[in-house]
């Protein structure tokens, strides 16, 4: 492996130069590096957040016939079969949801509500609801005490519009389904911040039991979120329960398309199915991540063909004396190329090393964007909390791409140093005249 | 003669002395070893002299002809310059003592290739801040007594090696300098263009006085030289006057 | 030496090796570009949301009672609002007024509830109410002079209720006491909804929902139009001091658009700031490819340095004519890099470039904008900071090849060709 060694001590011959190429190579592969942990993290915020929060990975309520959902269009809730589900292996979690509007306050002010009844346990342990907590605790799995008022977790912004602290009490009221007032006294326990505004401006949640009673829908629920194991999977989820699906309907009465017009059964969507705009967010990210792996490799390969380019047109008289002893121009071209390779992985290797360092120390020290506005509330976008630091964490950097794409395009870059030095002409290069 | 009235900051040199090395040793590092250039060299020269400092490479000939021009600094010694002592100058201030009082005409590249011929030679002038109107009297008065009158607008890549070499002689005696230092100006040219340059160059020294010191072991140069000191291994070992 | 004899030796210099020049000189001039166009795509979408923002709070300015951005109380209102929105008309500053009334309410229909924003605007004071919101009228008639029971809603909220024309709905909300009051509506109208507007939204004129409200003759804004909107934080001051003779001792506050929706002025911030920073981290990338060619520009030449030198120019001279190389390239390729973004700016701004069907949907603080195209617009103080930095990160590049030239000893650098 002749080749190797000399493209190897040519490259130490200009210790600088080599540096600063590849150090230009190590920053675009860094930077790619560190890019893909940073907007992957995004990504997967925004989604779980979505998924977790309000609509699952798949969301299963009756179907409507294409309008949109009202009190009366509920599903069967049976507690005890729930159990039975839970068994599935691709399932993480089901939560059952009851929801409904109505006005919240005491004397001072009253707030349009959306009242949403889960199982604080399952809800617990499955969804970010409880882990957002900015204040007070989740709700209890306890049964309630007749006489006191009933738990309720408020969304921090509405907790602030209703001037509502952790254990004040609030009156709620709406119209239930057999035409009554329902209405009751909450007592709240906890305040979150989710990052979505549905959830932060107008969302109490309760315990579902309670909510029940409140609308006269006991037995009922609107909706079941169901988590999978894992996100891809997610077909193999609905396979999994397809039983308990058409225990819910009645058989033949399970529709899996969103566009479905049937307003009798079950409606079963998933995540990119119910919220598309976010599904496309995320495909239109990947592909602008992609945009920019090529802009910044086109960038980096600009040095790296310069610097080829001249070290080949130093070495004139080097290669001219190499033609001249009987070496084939393949053999000089292939040097050239053994040497931008070199440079490349070497720059590609520190930039992995850069570009991984880099996100350990965002994951430990975090990332606090607020610093660019001197205001100080919540800044949310699209369930993203942009007020507080963002840590990245290097499962979600794409470690291997960058440096595979630069060691392929090395080979790219490699190209015009290379037919140049092959097509050399031994006597002209000797002699210096060019 | 002229006798050098003595400069600001510097030693009075000995009556007519222009340029006075006393007890000069240069030593300088290469690698692990160290390399003794000069050892204890003490010579003199006088104004209008047309000198060859000869020996074989390595002999410390160019090492004395840097030291001259202010190029180096003596280890050990003293070289004084038309009353300065170069140890004395800083960087900058030897870059215009040079500018002031030496010319320099090397071996070879001692044009910039991307002047022509006219911009390469009034160069030092510019360096100088002489008004262009000026440079250019001065300069073409040059150009055209080297035969260069018809070539300023080449390039130096355009020109040959004779012709570079003359270019280089008018840039160095276009700021009438006292000193012009050539080191080896004749190793790139073939015999009969390197007798012309010498044969110029010594034309040019009766027309104006200037002291030319060479650095050498061309015979050319020896033939036409007023005197020959010869340099060994950092030591002068002769010191003749032939003409 | 003359600058101009340097500036040629300089420029000269640079175009020795003409492909090597122009090969680091695409790159700056290539990603100098991107910068500004990547700036200029993100603006254009900043901008639309900023002008919708403020066509949603009714102008550069509103007048509201203090307390209501935050709690959106009844309680916080404006007393005899049409009277103090025709005195502020008056004004020379303010191009119109327009009073408003917003309620958050319960929408009941005997199928369904639904929360709701429900806006009492008068037609007058804003003729391009419906613009402004991106709404058009789908069926039926937006507002019924006279009837204090005529609401239009969108179709979106409609669905919801489950409701058609002439089909009752009841609003439920607290009033300025705070008492829980109800109101009686009939569907007189039916609005579709642009991509981007609000699509839950009932309106009423402004003498239903002050009936409805229980407010008087109050009102919870005055949407305040400026002829300078970019001067809204200067003028701010002299509307609050005509209000404050209008209404002393009322609790009234005049806030600019971006105190009312301050959640999105600070993302944008954030957005465009941390796209600056990502921008100037990508060419450093170029960075390194320029110092790599100054630097091997400047070792080539070391011989030549050398006799520089020793003709007389000093060192910092040296340093001088580096630096002016560099100056020289960067300039030159900057310029080239502006024409291409300035032509990718034309280019972009009129024909957009598609970004799939559900567009790209912005939402925050309940400002939504969704494009299917995203287009270019230039915010000159962006552009000017932007090649500022690119300026300046490209003249750092060449600071280190300069320095090795003037620390350059003639007889070293001589030596090298013995």
């Amino acid at each position: 492996m002749m080749i190797l060694r000399l493209a190897f001590r040519n490259l130490l011959r200009h210790k600088w130069r080599s540096a600063l190429t590849a150090g230009g190579i190590a920053l675009a592969v860094g930077l790619l590096i560190f890019l893909s942990s940073w907007m992957g993290g995004m990504l997967k915020t925004m989604v779980a957040s979505a998924t977790e929060t309000s609509m699952g990975h798949v969301l299963v309520e009756a179907a409507t016939g294409g309008d949109v959902r009202t009190l009366h269009d509920v599903l069967p809730y049976d507690r005890g079969a729930l159990g039975e589900v839970d068994r599935q292996s691709a399932l993480r979690a089901l939560l059952p949801r009851l929801e409904f509007f109505g006005l919240a306050g005491d004397e001072e002010r009253a707030q349009v509500v959306r009242l949403v009844g889960v199982d604080p346990e399952r809800e617990r342990i499955a969804s970010s609801l409880a882990k957002s907590l900015r204040a007070g605790v989740w709700l209890s799995s306890r049964p309630r005490d007749e006489a006191a008022a009933l738990e309720a977790v408020l969304g921090a912004a509405l907790a602030r519009q209703l001037h509502a602290q952790v254990g004040d009490e609030l009156v709620f009221f709406t119209q239930a389904a057999d035409g009554s007032l329902g209405n009751d006294v909450l007592r709240v326990v906890g305040v979150v911040t989710t990052g979505h505004s549905v959830i932060d401006r107008a969302t109490v949640f309760v315990d579902l039991a309670a909510a029940q009673e409140l609308v006269a829908l006991e037995g009922y629920v609107h909706s079941y979120l169901l988590l999978a194991e894992d996100v891809r999977a997610v077909d193999d989820l609905v396979l999994g329960v397809a039983p308990w699906l058409e225990s819910l309907a009645g058989p033949g009465q399970v529709y899996r398309e969103a566009s479905s017009t049937a307003s009798e059964g079950v409606l079963v969507r998933t995540w990119q199915e119910v919220a598309p705009a976010l599904a496309e967010m995320v495909a239109l990210s990947q592909g602008v991540a992609w945009l920019f792996y090529v802009i910044l490799f086109v960038l980096a390969g600009f040095g790296v063909v310069n610097t080829q380019r001249m070290s080949v047109l130093e070495r004139r008289r080097e290669f001219g004396v190499l033609l001249a002893v009987g070496t084939r121009p393949a053999t000089l071209a292939a040097l050239v190329v053994a040497e931008t390779v070199m440079l490349a992985l070497a720059g590609a290797a520190l930039g992995l090393a850069f570009g991984a360092g880099l996100v350990l120390l965002v994951g430990q020290v975090g990332l606090d964007l607020s610093v660019f506005t001197a205001y100080e509330g919540d800044i949310t976008i699209l369930g993203l909390q942009l007020s507080e630091p963002m840590y990245t964490s290097l499962a979600d950097a794409d470690l291997w791409t960058p440096v595979a794409m630069m060691g392929g395009l090395a080979l790219l870059f490699a190209l015009p140093a290379a037919l140049r030095a092959a097509r050399m002409d031994a006597v002209r290069a000797i002699s210096g005249r060019t | 003669m002229e006798v050098e009235v003595p400069r600001e900051g510097g030693v009075a040199p000995r009556e007519g002395l222009l340029i006075e090395a006393k007890d000069v040793s240069r030593v300088y590092q290469q690698g692990q070893t160290q390399v003794r250039a000069l050892d204890r060299v003490s010579v003199a020269f006088t104004a209008g002299e047309f000198t060859a400092l000869a020996g074989p490479s390595g002999s410390g000939k160019t090492t004395l002809l840097n030291m001259i021009g202010a190029l180096d600094k003596p280890t050990q010694g003293s070289v004084v310059v038309s009353g300065q002592d170069v140890a004395d100058l800083g960087r900058s201030q030897a870059a215009d003592f040079r500018l002031r009082h030496v010319g320099f005409v090397f071996q070879a590249y001692n044009l910039l290739p991307v002047l022509t011929a006219y911009e390469n030679a009034e160069f030092t002038l510019s360096l100088q801040g002489v008004p262009q109107a000026e440079r250019r009297r001065r300069v073409m008065v040059l150009l055209d007594r080297v035969g260069l009158g018809g070539k300023l607008d080449r390039r130096p890549d355009e020109l040959s090696g004779g012709e570079q070499q003359r270019v280089a002689v008018v840039r160095a005696l276009a700021t009438a300098p006292t000193i012009v230092l050539a080191d080896e100006p004749t190793a790139n040219l073939d015999r009969k263009t390197g007798a012309a340059l010498l044969d110029l160059m010594l034309e040019l020294q009766r027309e104006r006085g200037t002291t030319f010191l060479f650095s050498t072991h061309d015979p050319l140069v020896m033939e036409r030289a007023r005197r020959i000191v010869r340099l060994d291994s950092g030591a002068v070992v002769a010191d003749e006057r032939t003409g | 030496m003359g600058q101009g004899a340097m500036l040629v030796l300089a420029w000269r210099n640079l175009w020795r090796h003409r492909s090597r020049t122009w090969i680091v000189g695409s790159a700056i001039a290539l990603s100098y570009a991107l910068f500004l166009v990547v700036i200029s795509i993100e603006d254009y979408s900043h901008v639309e949301m900023r002008a919708k923002a403020e066509r949603m709070v009714g102008g550069a300015l509103r007048v509201e009672g203090e307390g209501f951005t935050a709690t959106r109380a009844l309680e916080h209102r404006v007393p005899g609002g049409e009277a103090l929105a025709r005195r502020l008309a008056e004004m020379p500053e303010v191009v119109a007024t327009r009073p408003v009334v917003e309620l958050s309410a319960l929408l009941s229909s005997p199928q369904n509830n639904a929360g709701g924003e429900v806006l009492g605007a008068d037609p007058e004071s804003w003729p391009d109410l419906l613009d402004d919101l991106e709404l058009s009228l789908g069926e039926g008639v937006v507002f019924s002079p006279g009837d204090p029971h005529h609401i239009a809603l969108t179709r979106p909220l409609a669905r919801d209720l489950r409701v058609g024309l002439g089909d009752r709905v009841v609003l439920t909300l607290s009033d300025p006491q705070g008492e829980v009051v109800r109101a009686l509506f009939f569907v007189g109208g039916l609005l579709d909804v642009g991509p981007a507007g609000i699509d839950r939204l009932g309106l009423l004129s402004l003498e239903a929902a002050q009936l409805a409200g229980g407010l008087g003759d109050a009102v919870t804004g005055i949407g305040v139009q400026l002829s300078e909107p970019g001067r809204r934080f200067a003028l701010r001051d002299t509307v609050a001091q005509v209000v404050l003779a209008e209404r002393p001792g009322a609790s009234i506050e005049v806030l600019t658009w971006d105190e009312v929706l301050p959640e999105l002025v600070a993302m944008l911030e954030v957005d465009h700031a941390s796209t600056v920073v990502f921008l100037m981290v990508v060419f450093l990338i170029v960075v390194f490819a320029i110092a790599n060619t100054m630097l091997m520009s400047v070792l080539e030449r070391v011989r030549e340095f050398g006799l520089l030198g020793a003709m007389g120019l000093r060192p910092s001279a040296l340093l001088r004519l580096v630096f002016l190389e560099g100056l020289l390239m960067t300039s030159a390729f900057m310029l080239c890099g502006l024409v291409v973004a300035l032509a990718a700016h034309v280019a972009i701004a009129t024909f957009g470039i598609p970004v799939g069907d559900e567009g790209l949907a912005f939402e925050t603080a309940d400002v939504r904008i969704a494009d299917t195209a995203v287009y270019s617009a230039i915010v000159v103080p962006h552009w000017a900071k932007a090649s500022l930095m690119v300026f300046v990160l490209s003249m750092a590049s060449s600071l280190y090849p300069a320095f090795r030239a003037m620390r350059l000893e003639p007889t070293e650098a001589m030596r090298t060709w013995k």
